[in-house]
């Protein structure tokens, strides 16, 4: 019977290449479209600008030029200085360091915590997961900015400390959302499939669970970023955030802010950058949250 | 044929009784079934009639906290899989009992390589190296009739149709030689044509490796052809049983002359009445007392209200039914 040509398989044969698939190849790519690739690429360059920072031919942040106080865009200073003369530009860029390190940091702690006991809640069920769902919720209800100020009022107020504290919001959040996922997966058929070959509960959310719900948590972890990045923004603005001598959109913003009426440039510049890396972020993740979503209505 | 060889999987009085509000569901109550090596036998029923909790009972792969009590014992090759610890039963599990699921679409993970999920239990279990692991997925590949089985091993399943990836997850059931195969509607959702490759495939590796196959379906075209002994369930019990042949040609329970009649024909006429059972299955929280099938029985009498009939016969052939088919009218049966 083998070695007759299965009409079925003939079938299949022709078929496959017209279905979508799993992993980001070049035609799911290409479905993502133009906005999604402006939006990685402005990421992409604010992160290399960041990360390369210190060997760019930047002024220091830090060191005063008294020859041009609040100066308008010129060749020595692409977007002016502020009213003590630091060079714009170059805070804007290190400011980047700041925001992109919080928004990187604290959403991988947070799903690096949140997400496994999520999963675990999701799958296990019972008594492990009512008592985690109950801290969650807790922790939610919780006022964030409170949080954030009672842990950078206690610990002191360096960047891990910050990083440390936005990441705690977010734990909830991520199990939350592992959770229900997992509710959904646990039920397929493929969980009991693997089950009934007689991989134990650890090795099924290990290697079938995880896999599924990594995507839209990862997904869902770029829209976070954009709400840690303008959060640890707000915590800048109010003085809350690392030291002043170590530069940050929102310091920059808070520091121009007398200025607002006679040089509107040195507010405006550090707020188009944060308002352009949130936007990517949330365009970047609503689009791959679309597409997710798509893949999973087809099941 | 029949009793020559001792059988691989027996059930003695199995019961799983699920915990509901209204107080104990009871999806399997009472069952005893044994199959031998080579061998398959056929579970059929109407939804709700309990053939797939079952079959999970079997390899305790329900949801624990669902379950109210559970009965009976299940010896599997001298190893009682009833009420033994989960590491036990996991170790049977995918070595030793192997498992087919109804839709072929679901039960792969649609983010691991067909490979990957074919190679998982071999390592697992018989910690075979992955060259080794490799080269023996695509010889099951191959014994499952899918060509170029290198190139399968690297597919996603969601680029399989569904007759391939039925194949590969028969694969992956067989993957560590196992001595049952416990298949729960592997052709319910597949096309006709793709139904009897599938299985003449069961039947093929049954053949060829001697292993024992619990057949679970709707479907009375389905075991005809490819069971050799047959149970017909109701409600949670085993209502006949026998070989296929013989419940097929003298047919003695009630229940299973109406899903023979229910069989849709292609010759029948256009326009022409499907036969049907009339009535609902009962609710087996609170289940009629007497036979369960009385309610909806053309040749219920009084006795069968009152009275549960036991599951008796002679030469294999079972019945749990006070006037069977073959036997005179009951005194007072209401038609």
């Amino acid at each position: 019977m083998s070695q007759q040509p299965d009409p079925n398989l003939l079938v299949a044969a022709e078929a496959a290449p017209s279905l979508p698939s799993a992993t980001l190849s070049l035609r799911a790519s290409a479905r993502l479209g133009p906005v999604f690739w402006l939006s990685v690429g402005w990421l992409a360059l604010v992160g290399v600008l960041a990360a390369t920072a210190s060997l760019l031919p930047l002024r220091d942040p830090n060191i005063s030029d008294f020859s041009s106080l609040a100066a308008g865009p010129s060749a020595h200073h692409w977007l002016g200085t502020d009213a003590v003369g630091l060079d714009l530009l170059s805070r804007i860029i290190y400011g980047a360091r700041v925001s992109l390190a919080v928004g990187l940091f604290s959403i991988l702690i947070g799903l690096a915590v949140g997400a496994p006991l999520g999963a675990v809640a999701g799958y296990f069920r019972g008594k492990v997961e009512a008592a985690l769902m109950t801290v969650a919720d807790a922790m939610l209800s919780f006022p964030a900015l409170i949080l954030l100020l009672f842990i950078t009022a206690f610990f002191g107020k360096t960047l891990v400390n910050i990083i440390i504290a936005i990441a705690v919001v977010t734990v909830p959040v991520f199990l939350r959302l592992a959770r229900a996922n997992t509710l959904v997966l646990a039920q397929r058929e493929f969980v009991l499939a693997a089950r009934s070959t007689g991989a134990s509960s650890w090795r099924v959310l290990w290697r079938e669970v995880a896999p599924n719900i990594l995507p839209s948590l990862l997904t869902f972890g770029l829209l976070a970023a954009a709400v840690a990045i303008v959060a640890e923004g707000a915590l800048s603005f109010m003085g809350l955030s690392v030291p002043p001598q170590t530069p940050t959109w929102g310091n920059i913003i808070a520091g121009g802010r007398q200025e607002i009426q006679t040089d509107p440039l040195i507010v405006l510049f550090p707020s188009v950058a944060m308002f352009l890396t949130v936007f990517a972020l949330n365009l970047a993740g609503e689009r791959l949250r679309s597409m997710i979503d798509a893949r999973g209505g087809r099941r | 044929m029949t009793a020559q060889s001792a059988p691989v999987l027996e059930m003695h009085e199995l019961r799983t009784w699920f915990a509901t509000p209204e107080g104990p569901l009871r999806a399997v109550d009472g069952v005893s079934l044994g199959v031998e090596p080579g061998r398959c036998l056929g579970v059929v029923g109407e939804s709700g009639s309990g053939k797939t909790v079952l079959l999970r009972s079997i390899v305790g792969l329900l949801p624990r906290r669902a379950i109210a009590s559970t009965g009976g014992t299940v010896c599997f090759e001298g190893l009682e899989l009833a009420g033994a610890p989960p590491a036990v039963i996991r170790d049977v599990r995918g070595r030793r009992i192997g498992m087919v699921f109804q839709d072929p679409m679901t039960s792969l993970n649609p983010v691991m390589r067909v490979g990957t999920q074919l190679t998982d239990g071999m390592r697992h279990h018989l910690g075979v190296g992955r060259q080794e692991a490799r080269r023996r997925a695509r010889a099951l590949l191959e014994a499952v009739g899918i060509p170029d089985p290198e190139r399968r091993l690297r597919d996603y399943p969601h680029q399989l149709s569904g007759g391939m990836r039925q194949r590969v997850t028969i694969a992956i059931a067989l993957a560590c030689d196992p001595s049952l195969l416990l298949a729960d509607e592997p052709t319910t959702a597949l096309d006709v044509t793709v139904q009897s490759q599938i299985l003449r495939l069961l039947g093929r590796l049954r053949r060829q490796r001697n292993m024992a196959v619990i057949l679970v379906t709707h479907d009375m075209g389905v075991v005809a052809g490819s069971t050799d002994d047959l149970a017909v369930m109701y409600a949670g019990k085993v209502v006949e049983q026998g070989p296929t042949a013989t419940v097929f040609s003298a047919t003695r329970h009630p229940y299973t002359r109406a899903l023979l009649e229910a069989i849709p024909r292609a010759d029948a006429r256009p326009g022409e009445r499907l036969a049907t059972i009339p009535g609902q299955p009962p609710s087996l929280v609170d289940p009629p007392s007497g036979c369960r099938f009385a309610p909806r029985c053309p040749r219920a009498a009084d006795r069968c209200r009152a009275e549960e009939p036991p599951l008796a016969g002679a030469d294999g052939h079972r019945f749990a039914c006070w006037f069977p088919l073959g036997d005179p009218e009951p005194p007072a049966a209401a038609t």
